[in-house]
């Protein structure tokens, strides 16, 4: 009988149990997880922390308990310290030592708290796990709020200036791009996000440097204070790999990591017997070929499984995803496809309720934004993935009919799905 | 039964008159005075141009995939496969409505109702289990619109079937 360990037990952790179990009925499958619940999606903290959905529903999956009877797994809730590659053993803060065939680090990713920000006082906050959402929650439930100031321009620091001004807090968004979303959106659609947050009250403030935090607010790189009540950080997030950073199978031949662990197309470190998937893991982006770290939910999944796979001996690959987003803020729906700094020729187009923006570079879409009514979006996603992966060009029949359908430009269709206009 | 349900179309019997969509607006009580979207979109595709014009009749809603990417991207845990049919359904209690469905999905399926949250076509679920066809295949004129199982579409001529394109382009989906 084999002895699996998981690490971490989110989304990635979770997809990669149920893999294991489907395949190997009769091994053992150790989960080390500290939180003693079932995985819960970070996405969702802040629709609780608004009072939108119920602390059940931010799992998912489901208890962890029946989780763990479900796929007969072995819950170990003392923190990993690290894991000894060379003995293939883990070892809890508790100084418990355990031995595994094959490890899996699905360790996740924490909010950023650069240390070079001073933060003093009491109503700072950050979004990333149930706890932050459990305590900004309670703090604005319990506490005057009047004004905010939410730092980071960012797909949650939105939501959380959403959740925030919904309760009548006067709120501020600021980031140190010239514009919001600055990973996914094009100026002009940054600009025209800006305009109708402003008119609903939201007040931006773009290309803001800040130094630190305090009772009185905000303090700004320029000798500025922002007064707030209440201070939000979101200004990314960051790997969790401190129990593989020291990890050496010989001498100089440890886990590789980067901004992330450094996988290949199955999920396998540079060590032996040691996989890694989810926001902790660099995969490969298939738009620039590089390694990054793509923290989106259905990545996640997808890692989990293939990591799944492997560790039970039946080869299988993942070759990567790219970011792509879909975001609900303000009334507004934003579709942000591949990274909008890589070059090409910029195009804009008008269809039924739905604003578009396209780079297209060799006869073939390079990123795009969606602003509106953005139910194609998968369409358009799926044929992107397409262009990705081989040569051919022509747009599907169906796709054709569904783009037409909801009301795109005939143009526009023409020239994403790389036909003659 | 356990069948992998899914309902096929027949392109070139498809004329695209619109009957299986009023079929699922009246079965699913969807109006489409509500501005909504509808879970079956007819479209006609012209390809070419002059002499060499072609056009192609489409009735489409969800593919039912195997291996539905909905399922996965919903970080709510609303969608699944129903262990009888096949059908990909959901339980849209814990929607939040927040698009991941829509952009995972290739043939942009999930729609959202007039309180914000995911609705879809689910096969006629329980007119399947009960033994009846789904709505927009008991109506079709041509028999273009079939319930079909796995097994009986991969029978099929492919070139006969929209299963077959949903197909292709569900496995270039699973590289993301």
């Amino acid at each position: 009988m084999k002895q699996y360990a998981i690490v971490g037990f989110g989304c990635a952790g979770y997809h990669a149990a149920k893999r294991l179990r489907q395949l190997c009925p009769e091994d053992k499958i150790h989960i080390y997880e500290r939180t003693e619940r079932g995985g819960a999606n970070p996405m969702l903290t802040t629709y609780y922390a608004g009072g939108k959905i119920g602390f059940e529903q931010m799992f998912p999956f489901g208890d962890m308990g029946h989780i763990c009877r479900e796929f007969r797994l072995e819950l170990h809730s003392q923190p990993v310290v690290r894991v000894e590659a060379a003995d293939r053993k883990v070892v809890t803060a508790s100084g418990e030592s355990c031995q595994y065939h094959k490890i899996l680090i699905a360790t996740g990713a924490s909010a950023l708290r650069p240390a070079f920000l001073r933060v003093e006082g009491r109503g700072v906050f950050l979004m990333r796990t149930v706890q932050d959402a459990e305590m900004l929650r309670a703090y604005v439930q319990a506490n005057r709020v009047d004004t905010a100031a939410v730092i980071g321009a960012s797909m949650v620091g939105i939501k959380v200036a959403e959740l925030l001004q919904s309760r009548g807090i006067k709120t501020t968004l600021l980031d140190a791009a010239d514009r919001i979303f600055p990973l996914a959106a094009y100026p002009e659609t940054a600009q025209e996000i800006a305009q109708a947050l402003e008119t609903q009250g939201l007040r931006l403030r773009m290309g803001v440097r800040i130094s630190g935090v305090n009772t009185e607010g905000v303090l700004l790189a320029d000798g500025g204070v922002l007064p707030a009540d209440l201070v939000c950080l979101c200004i990314g997030t960051q790997a969790n790999v401190e129990i593989v950073s020291n990890t050496q199978v010989v001498e100089g031949q440890g886990v590789k990591l980067r901004r992330g662990i450094v996988v290949n197309t199955r999920m396998e470190t540079s060590a032996a017997g040691i996989y890694a998937a989810g926001d902790c893991c660099e995969g490969r982006n298939l738009q620039t070929g590089e390694n990054m770290i793509i923290g989106l939910w259905a990545n996640a999944a997808a890692q989990g499984q293939c990591a799944g796979s492997n560790m039970a001996g039946q080869p299988e690959e993942y070759y990567g995803s790219f970011p792509h987003n879909i975001t609900r803020f303000f009334g507004m729906t934003f579709v942000g496809l591949g990274d909008p700094s890589l070059p090409g020729t910029y195009r804009t187009f008008c269809g039924d309720d739905v604003k578009a923006g396209v780079v297209l570079s060799d006869r073939k879409i390079v990123s795009m934004n969606l602003l509106g009514r953005c139910m194609i979006s998968g369409v358009l996603k799926s044929i992107l993935v397409k262009q990705l992966g081989r040569e051919t060009r022509a747009l599907s029949t169906t796709q054709q009919g569904l783009m037409e359908q909801a009301g795109l430009p005939r143009e526009f269709i023409a020239l994403v799905g790389g036909m003659e206009p | 039964m356990n069948k992998r349900c899914s309902i096929d179309l027949d392109p070139k019997r498809c004329v695209a008159c619109g009957a299986c969509a009023v079929a699922c607006m009246d079965q699913n009580d969807l109006s489409p005075r509500s501005r909504q979207d509808m879970f079956r979109k007819i479209a006609v595709v012209e390809r070419g141009a002059g002499a060499d014009t072609q056009f192609t009749y489409l009735s489409l809603a969800c593919m039912h995939c195997n291996n539905a990417p909905c399922i996965e991207a919903c970080p709510c845990g609303c969608l699944r496969k129903d262990q009888e049919t096949g059908f990909t359904i959901y339980d849209n209690t814990s929607c939040i409505g927040c698009r991941s469905c829509t952009m995972a999905c290739p043939f942009a399926a999930p729609i959202f109702n007039a309180q914000g949250k995911m609705i879809k076509c689910d096969g006629c679920n329980t007119r399947v289990k009960a033994g009846l066809e789904p709505a927009c295949v008991r109506v079709c004129p041509f028999d273009a619109l079939t319930l079909v199982t796995e097994a009986e579409r991969i029978e099929r001529r492919t070139d006969c079937s929209v299963g077959a394109i949903a197909a292709a382009i569900q496995k270039e989906c699973r590289a993301t």
